[in-house]
């Protein structure tokens, strides 16, 4: 049979990235134009300036794609791109420059959620991984607890009522003066640190046992930091990280676990950008084994936005001719499971 | 020359096709749909009924700006990615002086173009017609308010033809000044892709194309944290902005 090979493009945040994936499973080329630079001069993402950037990049970038996988778009069968969801501004400058090229080429579109493309991650970095799954999506601006029943078809377990799990690691790492991105500056930090110096609490919401809520955890280490400035205590960072990542850990690993024992699986998958953290991965692994459950997780670069989770998430659209119209629109709030 | 133009800079979302000077085709809408729904169907359309095909074309045109900064970046990476499959070189067009070109036969006096930047602020330039039926640029296009454009136009002592969608909002600080202005009926008051196309041509003539690597939107404007960072930078009070925005922005 032969290959079917997609060009991606994925601009939801500030990453412009753009992968040619054969067959769903094999990342050819994964070029990703972080902004990181720009935007920690304003601690965190400024959507205008992200946008700006964006368009600035993104034709080198598709042709770093090409160039990477050996490939001209006369190689490629489709064109998929990330339509929701981000920042719009963000969104719509992939979105609109993945119709021009899949219309000019005469080559099917298809529109990819952003989530179902961390989650195709790890397709990539296991080759042999198929649904059903349970999977774990934590990132900057997401925090999903999810059923994948086939390629095609999820159910939404939980999700953080609040913050996003990424976002309170930036929120507490501009607290104790570690900087953006917040995630490895405390993932860092933390290995100096005692994990259990100090007991944050962790959120259980009635009701709804598998949701998530962060931003308690986060105003508990910043009332900690108040008062020990009222009292004249200096606070011992490392500890107070460790700890703090330890609470989020502990919620994240507990909820996936109790997700896996009430639906007996034999699979749980991480993803997302905070699926990099180290304390995360250690944790998950060591219940995962205790559990007799296989646990995957993709490697670093397939955890941070990129372009190939979307061509391997559109892989599977492109079986079921799930094809996008060129009136394709970025949706900021789009749905995990919706279909355009 | 066969030129494939887009304009969506306002609200106006236009596509058109031009062979050698000759507009063949042009798609506008002004409603409120998004651009990022209306701009490639209305290509897709235009270019079946044409019979045109992407790889025919010798010139991608795209209005750069100043104007909306999504639709700017919509009409942008829509062009780039038309551009890039066949390496086809683009013409990064000015909006005001697109919307002059649109123009520019009918009219015998100072054009100026005029955006609506919000802010209490246009985006406005200032073209007049020279011999060999080219545009002469006498206000460079600048983010002003109504009474400082006022103040310019009186420093050129021409009458004044108003076109664009700032053009009823600085209206009377013009006649308050004493200028012999008159606005373009509502047909020829929009920003449009022929207008877009009609410039292309000339920059071409000129050698002005540029890749599609290098095609990218001209705002006029820094974004909203870029401007509070050069504030914050220089309290001082020295204009900050991007060179272009007159001191006087800084009143907004």
């Amino acid at each position: 049979m032969k290959d079917i090979r997609i060009l991606a493009i994925e601009s939801s945040c500030d990453e412009t990235a753009a992968a040619v994936v054969a067959n769903g499973r094999e990342a050819l080329s994964n070029i990703i134009n972080s902004q990181i630079d720009v935007h920690t001069l304003y601690g965190g993402v400024v959507p205008e300036i992200a946008s700006r950037a964006h368009i600035q990049n993104i034709n080198p970038v598709i042709r770093a794609a090409l160039d990477g996988a050996h490939m001209t778009l006369d190689d490629i069968d489709a064109v998929a791109v990330t339509y929701g969801p981000g920042l719009v501004g963000s969104l719509l400058v992939g979105v609109a420059e993945a119709k021009a090229l899949a219309w000019a080429t005469g080559r099917p579109l298809i529109g990819v959620h952003h989530i179902e493309g961390h989650i195709a991650a790890n397709y990539l970095a296991y080759k042999d991984l198929k649904p059903p799954f349970a999977a774990l999506v934590v990132s900057g601006g997401h925090t999903h607890l999810v059923m994948v029943q086939d390629y095609d078809r999820f159910e939404i377990i939980g999700r953080t009522r609040d913050d996003a799990a990424g976002e309170a690691f930036d929120k507490v790492a501009r607290a104790v003066g570690l900087g953006y991105p917040g995630g490895p500056k405390i993932d860092k930090e933390a290995k100096n640190g005692n994990p259990h110096a100090i007991e944050f609490p962790i959120a259980h919401i009635d009701g709804a046992p598998y949701d998530f809520s962060f931003s308690g955890i986060k105003s508990a280490v910043l009332n900690y930091l108040n008062e020990a400035k009222m009292k004249g205590e200096t606070v011992n960072r490392a500890d107070l990280v460790a700890s703090f990542q330890q609470a989020i850990v502990t919620t994240l690993v507990s909820h996936s676990m109790q997700l896996v024992r009430e639906r007996n699986l034999d699979k749980l998958v991480i993803a997302g950008g905070v699926s990099a953290n180290s304390a995360l991965r250690a944790a998950m692994k060591e219940a995962c084994t205790a559990e007799g459950v296989a646990f995957y997780c993709p490697p670093l670069i397939l955890c941070t936005d990129n372009a190939a989770m979307i061509g391997s998430a559109a892989y599977y659209e492109y079986c079921k001719g799930n094809f996008a119209g060129w009136d394709l629109n970025a949706v900021p709030n789009l749905k995990l499971g919706q279909r355009a | 020359m066969k030129i494939l133009a887009i304009e969506s800079a306002t609200e106006s979302a236009s596509c058109a096709l031009t062979q050698d000077g000759k507009v063949v085709a042009e798609f506008t809408l002004q409603n409120k749909q998004t651009h990022s729904q209306t701009l490639l169907p209305m290509i897709d359309a235009m270019c079946t009924m044409t019979g045109t095909r992407p790889e025919d074309l010798d010139v991608v045109a795209v209005s750069r700006g100043p104007g909306s900064f999504t639709g700017l970046r919509i009409g942008a990476a829509t062009g780039k990615g038309i551009a890039l499959p066949f390496d086809k070189k683009m013409a990064s067009v000015p909006t005001l002086y697109g919307m002059a070109c649109a123009i520019r036969e009918a009219a015998d006096r100072l054009i100026v173009p005029v955006i609506d930047a919000r802010r209490q602020h246009v985006y406005a330039a200032g073209y007049s017609a020279g011999k060999d039926g080219t545009l002469v640029e006498e206000l460079g296009e600048c983010v002003i308010s109504a009474s400082t454009l006022a103040g310019k136009l009186q420093t050129l002592d021409k009458p004044v033809l108003l076109t664009g969608d700032g053009a009823k909002a600085v209206l009377p600080a013009l006649l308050e000044a004493g200028l012999d202005v008159r606005v373009c009926p509502p047909s020829l008051c929009y920003a449009r892709a022929a207008g877009v196309a009609l410039a292309a041509e000339g920059m071409a003539a000129r050698g002005e194309l540029i890749s599609s690597d290098a095609m990218a939107p001209e705002y006029l404007r820094l974004s909203q944290a870029e401007r509070k960072r050069r504030e914050a930078q220089n309290p001082a009070g020295h204009p900050a902005e991007n060179p272009k925005e007159s001191p006087t922005g800084k009143e907004a």
